[in-house]
């Protein structure tokens, strides 16, 4: 598969505006789900889905209960989930861990930040990226 | 990937962390140097190093906060702290305490170095789960940890402090009171298994729910009693999330288990609210048992299984004064073993002491639920009878007679040791005391051994044949 893909499930379309930016700016392609059902669904049925970044209050299905839904199943076992929230209470931390998550990021984040972090995630090289941005893409594609 | 492992090195002095620095990448370490505490730490927690080295006394920051950080949080809880200072005891135990994996006096490279490989050595792998602050939280975010660990030791001295309450009954009031402050919950539960019982509170609402689901919970055997608090400090909500259960134990054995019972949405913050306080349950709860024991063991006849003389004398004190309250009736039997010398001296001490236990049995049997039973001294026994009048009394003492004498008790070769009582009974007199009660079914009781013995006199009888005597 030569296309990964981000996935930015949040209820705000300003948050999913904001990191779809960050992301394609740096040449990551980005699909947006509005919450954690439609999210799931999306995940279920799309396979260049390669990393997701999740609100936690969602309406319908909340970051971690969509989380908990992924990671039952053994297909997503090893699709590196990111929670990205206003939010840091250690017990909800220690749930998302427990659960499967990746990492946890407290808002508000920093774009280098993000950029870097779902670079790592993907396998793609984030040096490059940096240096210019379109090439990102085909760093991906040059490792498979 | 490859087998490089990275160390977060926090160091504020400039020169010292370029040395040491360089020492530890010659090791063949990656090392990422900062000069600020919190930046090493939101470092730390983005990116888990494989082990972090933080310098004891710091400005702004200490290395014993970054510890404390760095091991409350879930994306560094597995990550090794070393942290560096001066050769001081205090210091020491202050960074072992503070969950670091070691504390090597700074100057000492071999030391560090040796720490450094065997705390690497002994971390278990992660799965390399990370968390990103905006590097003002931090500071926030060490601020909140040292409340929760405020709030935990809070928590823990206020339970231990139920050390004191030496009861039960108390013990569960207070936790209860002080528990319902903390978390709101349904009901709250505590068991303890000897003896067998389960201390509840919940609100008066559903009660008999919440002891139905506090015995599910808690299994704490059919016949074990409720002390039950009920006050609407517990929720009356219907349902709630699956009780949580813990265990109580003191020095590795189990005394007891605690349940709670909350919302579900409260369920996260609260577990590790029940375990905190099951630990710390431990020794209160046994500290109670053994006051209640120690108490039971001074308030019974060993021998018989009834009260002592003590004992009866304060339950008695307390019946007098609630008869005299309510102008109830009250009578007192008082009964003496028949040629009880002999049967010492002939079939020997063993043989009266079977006589005694055999009789002690046979009152509990005899005696109501409410009747006062003990063993008065040497072969005398004697009973309390509330709202009872003085013709009650000699029905209940005519029947005693009897069954003492019918009672089948076997020497040690198996033959039947004949045992017969002669007994005396009182009735209470307005403005009379314990012991002018006890003193007048002493006497019936001594008209009845020179009456010929094995039977029952009142005391009015008794005073009307001692007058007959001196009249005649």
């Amino acid at each position: 598969m030569s296309t990964k893909r981000v996935l930015i499930v949040d209820d705000s379309a300003t948050v999913r505006q904001q990191v779809s930016q960050a992301l394609t700016e740096a040449g990551i392609e980005v699909v947006e789900a509005s919450d954690g059902q439609i999210g799931l669904e999306t995940i279920d049925s799309d396979p260049t889905i390669a990393a997701v970044i999740c609100d936690l209050n969602m309406p319908r299905l909340n970051g971690v209960e969509m989380l908990a839904a992924v990671k039952a199943q053994a297909k997503h076992q090893a699709l590196p989930i990111l929670m990205l929230t206003t939010d840091g209470q250690p017990s909800l931390i220690k749930k998302a861990k427990d659960l499967g998550a990746k990492g946890w990021i407290v808002k508000p984040f920093k774009a280098p930040q993000l950029v870097a972090v779902v670079h790592k995630l993907l396998g793609t090289n984030g040096a490059a990226a940096d240096a210019k941005p379109k090439p990102a893409q085909s760093a991906g594609a040059a490792s498979d | 990937m490859t087998d490089e492992k990275t160390i977060v090195l926090i160091d504020p002095e400039v020169d010292g962390r370029s040395v040491l620095a360089d020492r530890l990448r010659m090791q063949g370490y990656v090392v990422n140097v900062s000069g600020n505490p919190a930046e090493g730490a939101r470092a730390a927690l983005a990116d888990p190093p494989a082990a972090v080295i933080a310098d004891l006394w710091m400005p702004s920051v200490s290395g014993v906060q970054v510890c404390r950080l760095l091991k409350a949080e879930s994306a560094t809880e597995h990550v090794p702290v070393i942290l560096r200072g001066p050769d001081a005891p205090r210091n020491r135990f202050w960074a072992e305490r503070a969950g670091a994996s070691s504390y090597v006096v700074k100057g000492r490279m071999g030391d560090l170095v040796r720490a450094l490989r065997d705390a690497i050595a002994a971390t278990p792998a992660d799965g390399g789960f990370f968390t990103t602050f905006a590097d003002e939280d931090i500071r926030d975010r060490i601020a909140a940890h040292l409340d929760l660990a405020l709030f935990e030791s809070v928590l823990a001295a206020e339970v231990r402090s139920l050390s004191t309450c030496g009861a039960f009954d108390r013990l569960f009031d207070l936790l209860s009171q002080f528990v319902s402050r903390v978390t709101s919950y349904r009901w709250l539960a505590v068991s303890t298994d000897e003896p067998r019982r389960i201390g509840l509170h919940a609100n008066p609402s559903s009660r008999s729910q919440a002891e139905q689901e506090a015995r599910a919970a808690l299994e704490p055997g059919d016949d074990a009693l409720v002390v039950a608090v009920e006050d609407g400090d517990a929720s009356d909500a219907a349902a709630g999330a699956p009780p949580m259960v813990r265990n109580i134990e003191f020095g590795g054995i189990r005394v007891g288990r605690l349940a709670i019972s909350v919302p579900e949405t409260e369920v996260a913050q609260d577990e590790e609210l029940a375990t905190i306080i099951a630990r710390e349950l431990a020794a209160p709860i046994r500290m109670a048992t053994l006051v209640e024991e120690s108490q039971r063991l001074a308030s019974v006849d060993v021998l018989t299984g009834l009260k002592n003389r003590r004992a009866f004398i304060a339950a008695a004190e307390h019946e007098i004064a609630r008869s005299q309250r309510y102008g109830h009736d009250l009578s007192l039997v008082l009964f003496d073993v028949d040629h009880f010398k002999s049967i010492n001296d002939k079939l020997g001490h063993g043989t009266g002491d079977v006589v005694l236990t055999a009789l002690g049995r046979n009152l509990t049997k005899q005696a109501r639920t409410c009747d006062l039973a003990a063993r008065w001294g040497g072969e005398e026994f004697v009973v309390l009878l509330p709202s009872t009048d003085l013709s009650g009394t000699l029905c209940f003492a005519e029947r005693l007679r009897e069954s003492i004498e019918t009672l089948f008790i076997a020497h040690s070769d198996g033959r039947a040791v004949p045992v017969t009582a002669s007994i005396g009974c009182a009735t209470f007199a307005r403005g009379d005391t314990l012991d002018a009660l006890v003193d007048r079914a002493d006497r019936a009781m001594y008209a009845a051994k020179s009456g010929g013995r094995n039977r029952v006199v009142s005391e009015p009888e008794a005073r009307r044949t001692s007058s007959l005597t001196l009249s005649a």
